[in-house]
């Protein structure tokens, strides 16, 4: 009974996110609630273990990169950013297409990706205009690439965040074991979008010559407060030199990031009420509401049942497990949100670690699918939401056909891809 | 105390309901005003055309999603192209904000409010049947808000 109860406050949860009706939240806190009342009907769940199910940790990793870049965000960085790379790009659409999708994966690998998205996006509007192309195969590419980008680091996602937190993952092992495969799945996808968005990228009125216009932009003028972005960007470079002494200094990225955005905070002297306005608390507490209803399932014993009946599939090689963990992953990331997945995947992984099951090279597997899946929806990921929203305020509002018939051959081509590396070198990645 | 009706302006130019957006820019044009009024027959406000609600349209999309633009320091490739169809057909209706007013009797600091909170610098004036029977503009509010405490300041140092 209580089993079947909390499975089914977990599913309708996952229903109306996905019905996207209601701000998602709202849903997850809703959610939350319901769970620890039937618990506290049915006596398999309470307000303390609730509290317990919550993953301060990771909440205060994701709170100290959120200000970091509350703080950047002020400082006209991204601005200038994107209209240096415009420039570089000379114009050309193409070269745009890749030189703009590296900048917005690497900026994504240290930054929060609906961040990096939010405040490139508008530029990626800007550049389109003043090149005379459509502004909808850049927006795609700029959240897939973003995505892709941030598949590469701890801080990159945050489904790496739950898993680099739950399983005690370093940045350093994000980057040594996930930084290979994404470098090539980057490759593959820009192929894919290549292919894909050709006819799109072609510029209206090629005899016009508009590729000129960007030099009118002034990427110096759009730094609005150079002596603050130079700061932020030092402290954050900082913070990544911790992330990658997590081990020798015994300390975790959660306070290495709390402590970069203190520093930052206190050397910049903006203003805390302005920037902590641009911490995205709903997704803290979106975070928090799974955290409550996944800690309800586990409470009800339903993620252990899961992982005894995986126990079933213990025959059949771990390569193929890992495989068949990914695409389910892919599958459900795409069809959902890859952030209540991946919570409610980890403690279902970490029983089947405690029923023998070499869990190593099943993180990566789960970092690939929930990174990769996203991309294939309009809603598989929060930068696809946020480039869409971006676009709908202009006149050429992104559809759901348009994004699917990019993202879905890219995820597809992708995940295959992700699929043979992770079966060649399951060894290495088992290796941990 | 002075009221709105005090500084409104009666000469209205207003469309009606149904009218062209072609039709709407020829009368802002010719009496260079910054709203039009729409009206039905019976001159209740049916919606309010704003002048710079009908500029955006013609600024580069980048503005609507960008917070600054300080940046951009060349404006050429945007500068007057051929008329967009997409425009011209626009109906009115869509341009067009909700209505919005105030009453000829609201005083001048209701109408201050009024306009602050609602980034309005002109706002149509109805009577007590709801009939359009000026415009007030800020600039008018102000100047009679500022009169009335000028006037009261040098009876006070009197």
């Amino acid at each position: 009974m209580t089993e079947i109860v909390a499975t089914a406050i977990f599913l309708i949860t996952l229903l109306l996110i996905f019905a996207q009706k209601w701000h998602r939240m709202v849903v997850s806190s809703i959610g939350a609630a319901a769970m620890v009342a039937a618990g506290l009907l049915l006596g398999f769940y309470d307000e303390e273990l609730a509290i317990e199910a919550v993953e301060f940790e990771t909440l205060a990793l994701l709170l100290g990169m959120m200000i970091l870049v509350a703080l950047l965000q002020t400082t006209g960085f991204f601005e200038s950013v994107a209209i240096l790379v415009a420039q570089r790009s000379r114009g050309g659409p193409m070269r745009l297409l890749f030189m703009l999708g590296l900048t917005t994966s690497f900026l994504s690998m240290a930054l929060d990706n609906v961040t990096t998205v939010v405040l490139m996006s508008p530029m990626t509007v800007l550049i389109a205009e003043f090149l005379d192309i459509s502004p909808v195969p850049l927006l795609i590419s700029q959240a897939i690439f973003s995505n892709t980008g941030g598949m590469a680091t701890l801080v990159g996602d945050p489904p790496n965040i739950l898993l680099g937190t739950a399983a005690g993952l370093s940045f350093n092992d994000f980057l040594t074991h996930l930084g290979p495969v994404v470098l090539v799945v980057w490759g593959v996808t820009f192929f894919v979008l290549r292919y894909r968005l050709r006819d799109q990228l072609r510029t209206a009125n090629p005899e016009t010559h508009w590729d000129r216009a960007i030099y009118g932009l002034n990427a110096r003028a759009a730094l609005t407060d150079p002596r603050s972005a130079r700061r932020v960007l030092l402290v954050l470079g900082g913070v990544v030199v911790l992330f990658i002494l997590e081990r020798p200094l015994h300390i975790s990225p959660a306070f290495a990031a709390l402590t970069g955005a203190g520093v930052a905070l206190g050397w910049t002297q903006m203003g805390v009420p302005g920037i902590l306005k641009d911490v995205e608390w709903d997704v803290l507490l979106f975070f928090v509401g799974l955290f409550v209803m996944v800690g309800g399932l586990e409470a009800a014993g339903v993620l252990e049942q899961i992982a005894q009946s995986l126990l079933t599939l213990q025959d059949i090689s771990p390569v193929l497990l890992g495989l068949i963990i990914m695409w389910t992953m892919v599958i459900l990331s795409a069809l959902i949100d890859n952030i209540p997945v991946t919570i409610a995947v980890i403690p279902i992984v970490l029983e089947l670690s405690t029923l023998g099951v070499d869990i190593q090279p099943i993180w990566w597997a789960i970092a690939l699918g929930a990174g990769l899946g996203g991309n294939a929806t309009p809603i598989g990921s929060s930068a696809n939401v946020v480039v869409i929203a971006v676009s709908e305020r202009t006149d050429r509002p992104i559809t759901d056909r348009e994004w699917l018939s990019v993202g879905i051959p890219a995820v597809l081509v992708a995940s295959l891809v992700a699929s043979a590396l992770y079966a060649i070198l399951h060894g290495f990645l088992a290796a941990g | 105390m002075h009221c709105v009706s005090d500084c409104m302006r009666t000469q209205v130019f207003t469309v009606n309901v149904g009218a062209t957006l072609v039709e709407a820019m020829r009368i802002i044009r010719g009496h260079m005003v910054g709203i039009v009024p729409v009206i039905d027959r019976e001159r209740h406000v049916a919606g309010v055309l704003v002048l710079d609600d009908l500029l955006t349209e013609f600024m580069p999309k980048f503005v609507q999603v960008l917070r600054k633009t300080d940046f951009v320091q060349d404006y050429s490739k945007f500068e007057m192209g051929p008329p967009t169809a997409d425009l011209l057909d626009k109906p009115l209706s869509e341009l067009m904000r909700p209505p919005y007013y105030l009453s000829e009797t609201s005083s001048l600091m209701e109408a201050m409010v009024f306009m602050h909170n609602h980034q309005v610098v002109d706002v149509p004036v109805i009577d007590a049947d709801k009939r359009l029977v000026g415009i007030v503009s800020r600039v008018r509010v102000g100047s009679l808000f500022l009169m009335d405490w000028l006037n009261k300041k040098s009876e006070w140092s009197e």
